[in-house]
């Protein structure tokens, strides 16, 4: 068909009648099989047409692209609609994905090559394409490679899988499972580098550095008594592969410093006490990392790895409400709490900490700062664990900024500690 | 007629600030054909002056002089005022109102909309002796410049902060305010109800409904993660119990921190819990959050469940349509209106609620039945609350409220008898609320005769045998708890033969396996097997032909019952049970599939014995209790013990007999198992006596009994000793003379 089609559809449960479009295409497997024929990619767009919202605009907009770039992609479509099971798509599609609308890109031979969702799909389809159609022109490359990947064995198999994935973004070289697993299978021991570039996800990366740690697969060694050495010394190596200090590959080298700070951590953890620890490394190879892109879903999360483990860090707490997930577990950082609006004027103030989990948190050495300077200190001994103080607060220049500054340790692993903060003139 | 058309003319908002009532997205239906009238001039100077307490006292006093009837608009609207300050409390309402001018003037408006107040009041759960809820809708209405546009919306908001009687004070002050904000629940709701992007159903959801799209504080994720799951997570409306995938289930987190610590969440913990769980992942607990509010976000009501180790969630497409995500929907339920326990709970909630206009009624008279109560009219509150049951016969609340006036007015234990016997039929489709409910009444109950209580538990029963059962429900509680009770012994056996007679042939075969699991504790493991055995014989002679036309999953269910069963019965040493049950269970999963013929049958004499028994020691997944009996026959047929270091079969004849010998044989496949082996003989199933032994048993095994052994049982007992092991064999065969 080549016009859309409009049906009127029972949507089961919500037990409405509405309008559906649906595109034109082929369903996957016949577009697979036209793009074996051809030898051209395949765009599988992936939609719901009962479900969608604005599914005719979506779907007059996909027919249009397609008839633009016919001679680039043979369009392939999946109608997942409410009611079609999982299992039945997973047959047809096998490819996991939360968001639709979504296109999926596979190779001449069917391989997986690349998926996109959110509003490039639903939307605005022109800062797409020309994304796909650099893809697509090494799709007849990486089908060979892929081909040969198959058809060999040994390091030559994962070589051939690796240069495959070489040819497409490092987030979907690390999604193809049908080429990451031939690497695993033909090459266990990474020898061609391309195990711990393409086909280890963070679950693989710390199974092989606890194994390592451990003492080998079954090895009982706990604490410090387990092998750092080993094991920093295996992820150095992942490291100063080739591949991996390219740009490209900067995310993935990111998972690696990820597991190379870990080394270090549970190294510094198990052997020196909370007072004589020097976490410089821990705090230098997060620093690495973040520099790498700041903005990935490593880079973000290691800022704050690095605020966890640097000495000289301050948690600054907003909203008057400490929660757990500020915490240090069994080593002391200073809290900074904003409390310019509860200033009314010099006097005597008293600071309280109500707290909803205790876990067991220490804390004292409260001062006030005006403009992050200390102008005095509470009433209470700075060793005193104590949750609350009070103040003689100073005249306040106008829009001085008054805060806080104490010194707090949590001694619950477990969303132990979180309240409420409260400043108020006696 | 609609809420807003009742209370239109009602000429009741003199307060300084007027919102108009715009359209509310939640309109009930209405059977009140009179026009509301204004608030009696004392009420309304108390309410307007913020004194609840007064306001209250006045209410009183209007209402003693007045017939209490729904059908009034004004005594309605008065008899709802005071319903929504007995609740709130008068004092917390004053204090409230001493707050602000605002608030006063808010509370004013409040008490003065008999619509807003009617979906407040019908929402499930209505904040109890609290000002959180009332401060929830104070805080919208402030948001809205005093026009609130979606106030069934508002209330469900209100009734998830605040919680209700029955869950009181939901632990909310734990929760960092920024982060969990009804406001901004309120807005996004609004914002998206148009965008496509939520369910159809969304814009019909009544309050109590909406309870389970808002999320709770206390225990659902935050803000953001509604805005996040919103935005990222996106599939077919039926594939919510799918959604959870959208996050990797991993431990270790990205940064190698186990989830039993404290640093798993750490990286992320200052975005949504919805976006860190997608970039760090999780495990059962996040997976089960991120699914549910994947749902709620898109206006399906959903709610997660705690189970034994695990986590998980279930969601609803239409009404009545609970489905799991993760291994639920069964569990405790964190948020919810009658209870934790669902099924029970959802079942119940569903079925009060089923129909609008019906469950509106039965609000309506239950503030008459109030009103009645507050001002001393017990006779006239009773019949008021069996009025609003007639419209609601399941509402927990109002029938704990109709008991509680019972009991006062000296209910008796005959009286509560007959009472039950025509209230427990009721409970078709919701049997354990019908066991619930009779917690009020259970000094009446311990006074019944054993007769009438085996009556009633016997109803509760038959109920239970037609609803929806889970492994979460905890039947062997009940049966615990009124087998006690009975105190004649065999007013207990009798019980118990009505428990196996009533489940026996129940569609869920989950409670028959409960039921059996429990009889077997208390009665075979307790001494008394022969209480189990006649008990079961009595009921099985009449259950053994029911089984009809079952879908696939019905009849693996229903096998995995009757093996259940069948073990019980030959620990029970009940020989007609078993034979019932076998019977039963053949014509379920069809006759056994062995054939094969002995190839040494002719080096006994004698004839193959019939057997009435065949016991095993302990079985496993690999067993076919079905198929136990065959066993005993030329044929063969199938049998697996557990692991053991002296698994045992035995035979048991229906009569002693004079025994020729015996054909052991295993199973095709690991013969290299049951190597030493020795074959007993008994003639009273307790003294055994030893007839040949073997330490390299071979495929077939002919024993031969010494010219004229007597004997009803015979045993092979395989040994090892050290090394526990399986048994299995396809014959057992006595030969007798």
């Amino acid at each position: 068909m080549k016009h859309m089609i409009f049906a009127s559809m029972l949507l089961p449960g919500a037990m409405m009648v509405c309008q559906a479009a649906t595109l034109s295409f082929p369903e996957v497997p016949a577009a697979k099989e036209q793009a074996a024929k051809e030898g051209k990619p395949c765009l599988v767009v992936w939609y719901g047409s009962d479900w969608q919202p604005d599914i005719a605009a979506f779907c007059k907009a996909w027919e249009s692209i397609a008839k633009e770039h016919k001679d680039s992609f043979v369009f392939g479509q999946f109608n997942d609609k409410t009611g079609l099971k999982t299992d039945v798509r997973k047959k047809v599609l096998p490819i996991e994905h939360y968001n639709i609308p979504a296109v999926v890109l596979l190779a001449p031979d069917g391989t997986f090559m690349a998926e996109y969702d959110g509003a490039q799909v639903s939307r605005n389809q022109q800062k797409l394409m020309p994304k796909l159609l650099k893809l697509a022109q090494k799709a007849p490359e990486f089908a060979k490679l892929a081909e040969s990947a198959r058809q060999t064995t040994g390091e030559a198999a994962a070589t051939a899988a690796g240069k495959a994935l070489e040819l497409l973004p490092a987030q979907f070289a690390v999604r193809c499972g049908s080429l990451t697993s031939v690497i695993r299978k033909e090459d266990p021991d990474d020898k061609t580098g391309y195990k711990a570039l393409f086909a280890m996800d963070h679950m693989a990366m710390y199974r092989e550095i606890n194994g390592l740690l451990n003492g080998g697969k079954d090895g009982k060694l706990r604490g410090k008594e387990r092998k750092f050495d080993e094991a920093e010394a295996y992820v150095r190596k992942v490291l100063k592969g080739k591949l991996m200090g390219e740009k490209k590959y900067r995310h993935r080298r990111q998972q690696w410093l990820a597991g190379l700070a870990y080394v270090l951590k549970e190294r510094i953890v198990s052997t020196s006490q909370p007072e004589n620890r020097d976490t410089t490394p821990i705090v230098n190879t997060y620093r690495e990392l973040i520099k790498l892109d700041p903005d990935s879903q490593y880079g973000k999360g290691a800022k704050r790895m690095m605020h966890y483990w640097s000495k000289d860090s301050v948690t600054v707490i907003k909203n008057n409400f400490y929660y757990s997930g500020d915490q240090t577990l069994g080593f002391e950082k200073d809290w900074r709490v904003d409390v310019t609006k509860s200033i009314d004027g010099p006097g005597t103030y008293t600071f309280s900490l109500i707290p909803v989990d205790n876990g067991g948190m220490v804390t004292r050495n409260y001062r006030l700062l005006v403009n992050g300077k200390e102008v005095a200190k509470a009433d209470a001994p700075a060793d005193k664990n104590t949750k609350s103080v009070q103040f003689e607060v100073p005249s306040i220049p106008k829009g001085a900024k008054v805060e806080v500054q104490l010194t707090a340790r949590c001694n619950d692993g477990w969303f132990g500690c979180s309240g409420h903060i409260e400043m108020k003139k006696n | 007629m609609t809420v807003q058309s009742v209370f239109a003319h009602a000429g009741l908002l003199s307060v300084s600030f007027v919102p108009m009532v715009a359209a509310t997205a939640v309109v009930a239906p209405s059977t009140v054909q009179a026009a509301a009238s204004e608030l009696p001039s004392d009420v309304h100077d108390a309410v307007n002056k913020g004194d609840y307490v007064r306001a209250q006292q006045e209410l009183l006093s209007v209402l003693k002089n007045k017939e209490i009837v729904p059908t009034s608009s004004e005594v309605l609207q008065l008899s709802m005022l005071l319903e929504f300050i007995r609740t709130t409390d008068a004092e917390v309402m004053t204090e409230f109102a001493a707050r602000s001018e605002r608030h006063r003037r808010f509370l004013a408006e409040f008490a003065a909309d008999a619509e807003w107040q009617e979906l407040y009041l019908g929402c499930g759960l209505v904040p109890y002796k609290t000002p959180v809820g009332i401060d929830v809708l104070y805080r919208i209405w402030l948001e809205e410049k005093g026009k609130v546009k979606n106030k069934g919306l508002a209330v469900a908001l209100a009734s998830v902060w605040g919680g209700g009687e029955t869950d009181p004070n939901p632990p909310i002050a734990k929760k960092d305010p920024s982060r969990y904000n009804p406001v901004w629940r309120y807005k996004f709701f609004q914002k998206n109800a148009d965008s496509g992007y939520m369910h159809p159903n969304y814009k019909n959801l009544r309050p109590w409904e909406l309870r389970f799209t808002v999320g709770i504080p206390q225990q659902d994720w935050d803000d953001e993660s509604f805005e996040w799951a919103f935005k990222n997570i996106n599939v077919p409306w039926d594939r919510y119990d799918y959604a959870c995938w959208a996050a990797v289930y991993t431990d270790p987190s990205l940064f190698g921190d186990s989830v039993q610590g404290g640093l798993y969440n750490f990286p992320y913990a200052d975005i949504s819990w919805a976006e860190a769980t997608h970039r760090n992942g999780g495990v059962c607990g996040a997976m089960s959050h991120l699914g549910c509010v994947a749902a709620m976000a898109h206006g399906i009501p959903a709610y997660t469940v705690g189970q034994p180790g695990h986590c998980a969630y279930g969601f609803r497409l239409s009404r009545g349509d609970w489905r799991g995500g993760f291994g639920g929907p069964d569990g405790g339920m964190h948020n919810r209106i009658f209870g934790n326990q669902a099924p029970t709970s959802y079942l119940l909630m569903e079925t009060v609620f089923k129909d609008d206009a019906a469950i509106e009624k039965a609000y309506r008279h239950s503030y008459c039945a109030k009103a009645l109560e507050a001002i001393g009219d017990v006779d006239g509150a009773i019949a008021m609350w069996k009025k609003a049951l007639g419209y609601a016969p399941l509402h927990p609340f109002f029938r704990a409220s109709l008991h509680k006036l019972m009991k006062q007015k000296g209910l008796s234990s005959d009286d509560a008898y007959q009472y039950l016997c025509k209230l427990i039929p009721l409970y078709k489709k919701n049997g354990f609320a019908s066991v619930n409910v009779a917690e009020d009444l259970k000094d009446e109950i311990a006074g019944m005769t054993d007769a009438q209580k085996a009556e009633v538990y016997g109803l509760m029963h038959r109920m239970i045998a037609d609803t929806p059962s889970s492994w979460a429900v905890n039947t062997e509680k009940i049966m615990e708890a009124q087998s006690d009770s009975l105190k004649d012994e065999a007013a207990r056996e009798k019980y118990l033969t009505t428990l196996f007679a009533t489940h026996m042939g129940s569609k869920d075969a989950t409670t028959f396996g409960k039921v059996l699991e429990w009889a077997v504790k208390t009665y075979v493991e307790g001494g008394q097997e022969e209480v189990f055995g006649r008990a079961f014989s009595k009921a099985a002679a009449s259950a053994d032909k029911k089984v009809g036309k079952k879908d696939e999953e019905q009849v693996k269910k229903m096998v995995e019952v009757y093996n259940k069963a069948i073990i019980a019965t030959e620990q029970a040493r009940s020989a007609p049970a078993f034979r019932a049950l076998t019977n039963a269970a053949t014509a379920v999963c069809g006759k056994c599939p062995v054939n094969i013929s002995l190839a040494k049958a002719s080096e006994l004499p004698g004839k193959p014995a019939e057997a009435a028994l065949f016991r095993i020691s302990t079985t496993c997944r690999w067993d076919n209790p079905a198929w136990h009996i065959d066993i005993t026959s030329p044929t063969g047929g199938k049998c697996h013990t557990d692991k053991e270091e002296k698994p045992s079969m035995i035979v048991e004849l229906p009569e002693r007999k004079s025994l020729t010998g015996c054909i052991i044989r295993k199973t095709d496949g690991n013969e290299s198992r049951m190597k030493k082996a020795t074959v007993y003989t008994s003639e009273d199933g307790a003294t055994w006596k030893p007839r040949e032994s073997t330490d390299n048993m071979p495929k077939e095994w002919v024993v031969k009994f010494a010219d004229g052994t007597p004997g009803k049982w015979v045993k092979v007992e395989f040994d090892n000793t050290g090394h526990p092991d399986f048994a299995h064999i396809s014959h057992f065969v006595i030969y007798t003379k």
